[in-house]
């Protein structure tokens, strides 16, 4: 600021006083600048750092730390029929996963959102609750059921004696069953806001002009929602092409290889081959790469969103007959998804020895016993909490500044940290595990096999979530709130923290209670990362899966469940506490 | 020493936005940037409150230089001691409606902001609202409120850009009083930008008209309402009818033949044609037929094309000549009906010949 006498010499005599310059990337103050560039370079280390690890691993001979040459090969291998193989098997599925996701999910959306459908609330809360179901527990719930020694082979051989019809959870088949089963959530929360968002009118218009309520939904409804319905398709097939847990769990024992597992056989079982691993992974990544800017290609193009905020008064489509069906749909797929699951982990939890006959096993709770007196399991549960809630709550400040920084402020750069932020999106999670694998192998940095590297691995692969819930908050907020700051007086960082904070504070919220449940579910970043020491709650369950202790690995994911619902519950009530806040 | 505007260029990419505008206020003085939309007026006041920067020119408030980009000076909006009042108000929904007014003086760190925001919420008469949410307020409500908030710091001027454009009509006019009133009141020279003429003649000490980003005309409202110096001004401060004059024989003609007698008749060159101005508030419609001729006016043989009750008159549109005249009468005439046009001599304005422009 100019100094008192300079000011008045130069007003005296009568020339007009200049005042401080501002440098465009100072413009809101050195602190802020210091801290944009700060923000930047960390947001470029942690994605740049798998991603040319990755590159540079799929061009050495060795594994990584071991002295090696350059070479091609591992690229070349990809053209192996194995590969090959693997890359038709993985798009195979992901097609098959995506399509019957996008029917089921859209089916259920339309049902419980725009019919007479009774029961529809408890059906939105349980959909809902099956979104943040573990995808490996899901997968392990349907092992038990429905592998061949499962419960069903266990029924129809045992209990009902009929040879010969068995089921196999350890195809492909069962894969796409379990994948569809845990990414129609996905598709439903996705399809939700399109469906509540239609106008009204545009249905109406249709009745009055003399067709059925079945007509309207074939002819006015669905090619309205077309466009959000490919967006979800596209996604839901990044969504199967980079999943991990289920095709391990369940297709690694068959014999079905994915490029997701095919990187982890390669990496965990001799003779493992780094290199063509990072290739792989680098493919892999490449296929999401490309899939989801298709989607966003499609998602802008889409001139059919038509949101007028008058979302209630849509009049509801009466189901008559197909009500049964509607039921058998929902439901079902509840059953399927949440409710068998669980009564079958509660079940096998509490069983000595394993029994597809309820009545005749024997019963204790001598699991649950050895999980809290083990030590390791209080520590994996410790490291849990600190990974998912420090984790998140260092993702939540990273994400806030990294949308302040592209959405309001815009300093020069802001387009290319926005692109390097929502990179990690299209890198599937086991190849980010791969790449800091890679990575930390060179870097001076002694993280690795610590909470810390976990930590990095979250961020880095989930950030987007934070960034598109808390950008979405932002980018709401009238630019003229923040202008009427500045100019009655205050500095942009003031106008940060009396202004822009309180008014996304409910992003926030909702941006760390996602981070958290993000974190604390994640297997596919960390299967390659972790250590007995630095074991959470997702590996000790896979481990104790591996080793073929079903029941350990249920009980285990049951206690994980339940600390979850508490923790989600707290959240609420919390939250609900404060006042909420309209702009 | 209010506000001092040189040569300002303001671009957005590859298009010219302000074209280096000239203009000052001085201290205690209301000026009205007025203009279509698109013309720059809103860009001119956010280069002025510092939310935008320049490209080119200087300006100056209160004796010193806040933005001059040749010279790479700029100060934040922040350090320029404003008042501004947006169009959505932008009241804070998070804060009260006296921490909204005391925010201002908190940002700047004073301690003892009651005394303040007392006053200025006195001033726009919501003392009674102090403790209210923002959530709960009408629009006119809020708009007071940001005017409060404007005030309270004892700005160095005041800007507003089209303040009551949100507003019911008759809220509008009932708002425009107080802010006049408070602004003389007050003395702080402000800038208000608005494309509502009414707005600009009924508030302001001076109009600034703007098309395209340039200054078409400056003045007093009187002056740019029965004077004005060129046709655009003319068409966008009110209803204005335009009539082509052929000057033959020391007299000013219609195309048709008749005769138009002007007060101040101005020579032209023989067969030159200018433009007159003749609002529609003084045209009177009689008749053709009609007895009584009062030769002191001016009367134009013309035919009711199309007519619109309006309740306190009826709005004509009367072809005389080729050319549709707009007229007001309490009169009842049918289409069709051959009527005259009459108006005083002194009513005429002539539009200057048009310079040629650079």
């Amino acid at each position: 600021m100019i100094g008192v006498n300079e000011h008045t010499a130069a007003a005296s005599s009568g020339q007009p006083v200049p005042i401080q310059r501002s440098d465009a990337l100072f413009d809101g103050g050195r602190l802020l600048g210091a801290l944009y560039v700060v923000t930047f370079v960390i947001v470029a280390l942690l994605v740049a750092t798998p991603l040319a690890a990755l590159i540079y691993g799929s061009l050495r001979s060795a594994a990584p730390g071991l002295p090696a040459q350059w070479t091609l090969a591992n690229w070349a291998g990809l053209a192996s029929p194995g590969v090959v193989g693997t890359f038709v098997t993985t798009i195979g599925i992901g097609v098959a996963v995506s399509l019957i996701a996008a029917i089921v999910g859209t089916a259920i959306a339309i049902i419980v959102h725009r019919t007479d459908f009774r029961g529809a609330s408890t059906v939105t809360a349980l959909v809902s609750l099956s979104f943040f179901l573990p995808s490996f527990i899901l997968a392990m719930a349907w092992i038990i059921i429905g592998s061949p020694g499962g419960l069903i082979n266990g029924v129809l051989e045992d209990i009902l004696g009929l040879q010969g019809w068995r089921v196999d959870a350890y195809t492909a088949t069962g894969i796409i069953f379990v994948m569809a089963l845990h990414e129609v959530p996905f598709v439903y929360l996705l399809m939700r806001g399109p469906i509540l968002g239609m106008d009204a009118s545009f249905e109406e218009a249709a009745r009055a002009a003399g067709a059925s309520p079945y007509a309207v939904l074939r002819k006015i409804t669905l090619p309205l929602l077309s466009f959000s319905l490919t967006s979800a398709v596209v996604l839901a097939f990044v969504l199967s092409i980079e999943q991990f847990a289920i095709p391990a769990l369940m297709g690694i024992p068959g014999h079905v290889t994915v490029l997701a597992t095919q990187l982890y056989l390669l990496v965990l079982f001799p003779p493992p081959d780094y290199g063509l691993a990072a290739a792989i992974g680098l493919t892999l990544s490449a296929l999401t790469g490309i899939a989801i800017w298709l989607q966003r290609r499609i998602a802008r193009n889409n001139r059919l969103t038509v949101t007028t905020g008058k979302a209630g008064r849509l009049t509801p489509i009466p189901l008559g007959r197909w009500k049964w069906a509607a039921g058998a749909l929902c439901w079902g797929y509840l059953a399927f998804a949440l409710i068998l699951p669980v009564i079958i982990l509660t079940y096998v939890s509490v069983l000595k020895y394993f029994t597809p006959n309820p009545f005749g096993g024997a019963y204790t709770l001598r699991n649950y016993v050895f999980l809290y007196e083990s030590g390791s399991t209080v520590r994996s549960f410790w490291n849990t909490l600190i990974v998912s809630g420090l984790g998140a709550l260092l993702g939540v400040i990273l994400a806030s500044f990294i949308s302040y920084f592209t959405l309001r402020h815009r300093p020069p750069g802001y387009r290319v940290l926005d692109f390097t932020a929502s990179l990690p999106l299209g890198v599937p999670g086991v190849v980010l595990g791969l790449g800091l694998l890679w990575a930390y192998a060179y870097l001076p940095l002694p993280i690795y096999g610590t909470l810390t590297i976990l930590i990095v691995a979250f961020i880095t692969r989930f950030l987007s979530y934070a960034t598109e819930t808390i950008g979405g908050r932002m980018v709401q907020i009238d630019r003229s709130l923040e202008e009427a700051a500045w100019t009655a007086g205050a500095t942009r960082l003031q106008t940060i923290k009396r202004v822009l904070v309180p008014l996304t504070m409910p992003s926030l919220q909702g941006a760390y209670f996602l981070l958290f449940m993000a974190f604390f579910r994640e297997i596919a970043s960390a299967v390659l990362l972790y250590t007995a020491a630095s074991s959470v709650l997702s590996t000790s369950i896979w481990s104790f899966f591996e080793q073929a202790n079903w029941g350990l690995a249920s009980s285990l994911s049951l206690m994980g469940m339940i600390v979850v619902f508490v923790f989600m519950s707290l959240l609420v009530v919390l939250t609900r506490g404060r006042s909420g806040i309209k702009a | 020493m209010g506000i001092c505007v040189t040569n300002l260029i303001k671009r957005y990419e590859l298009s010219t936005i302000v074209h280096g505008i000239s203009f000052t206020v001085d201290d205690g003085e209301f000026v009205t940037l007025l203009g279509p939309s698109g013309c720059g007026k809103t860009t001119t006041l956010r280069c002025i409150a510092g939310l935008e920067r320049t490209n080119g020119g200087v300006i100056e408030i209160d004796g010193q230089v806040v933005s001059d980009a040749q010279r790479d000076i700029f100060a934040a909006p922040h350090e320029r001691n404003l008042g501004m009042v947006f169009q959505s108000y932008a009241i804070w929904p998070h804060m009260t409606v006296a921490e909204n007014v005391a925010f201002p003086l908190v940002v700047r760190g004073m301690p003892d902001t009651a005394e303040a925001v007392a006053w200025a919420l006195d001033v726009v008469g919501m003392s009674a609202l102090a403790k209210r949410q923002p959530s709960e307020l009408s629009g006119g409500q809020q708009q007071r409120v940001a005017l409060a908030r404007a005030i309270v710091g004892r700005p160095k001027v005041l800007l507003f850009d089209e303040p009551l454009s949100n507003l019911d009509a008759r809220l509008r006019d009932r708002t425009r009083a107080e802010i006049s009133r408070i602004q003389k009141e007050l003395s702080i020279p402000t800038v208000y930008v608005t494309h509502d003429h009414a707005e600009a003649l009924s508030m302001s000490d001076r109009v600034i008209v703007m098309d395209a980003g340039r200054i078409v005309e400056e003045g007093e409202p009187r002056t740019l309402y029965r004077r004005p110096t060129s046709r655009f001004t003319a068409d966008f401060i009110g209803a204005a009818n335009f009539l082509s004059l052929v000057y033959r024989d020391q007299a000013w003609f219609t195309p048709d033949g008749s005769t138009v007698r002007l007060a101040d008749p101005e020579p032209g060159d023989t067969d030159e044609t200018r433009e007159v101005v003749l609002r529609s508030e003084i045209l009177g419609v009689r008749a053709a037929d009609d007895a009584k001729r009062d030769d002191s006016l001016n009367a134009l043989r013309g035919t009711i094309k199309n007519l619109q009750y309006m309740g306190s008159h009826i709005e004509y549109s009367i072809d005389v000549s080729g050319v549709l005249l707009n007229a007001l009468s309490s009169e009842e005439f049918v289409q069709g009906a051959a009527v005259l046009v009459t108006f005083r001599p002194r009513d005429v304005h002539l539009l200057p010949k048009p310079a040629s422009v650079v």
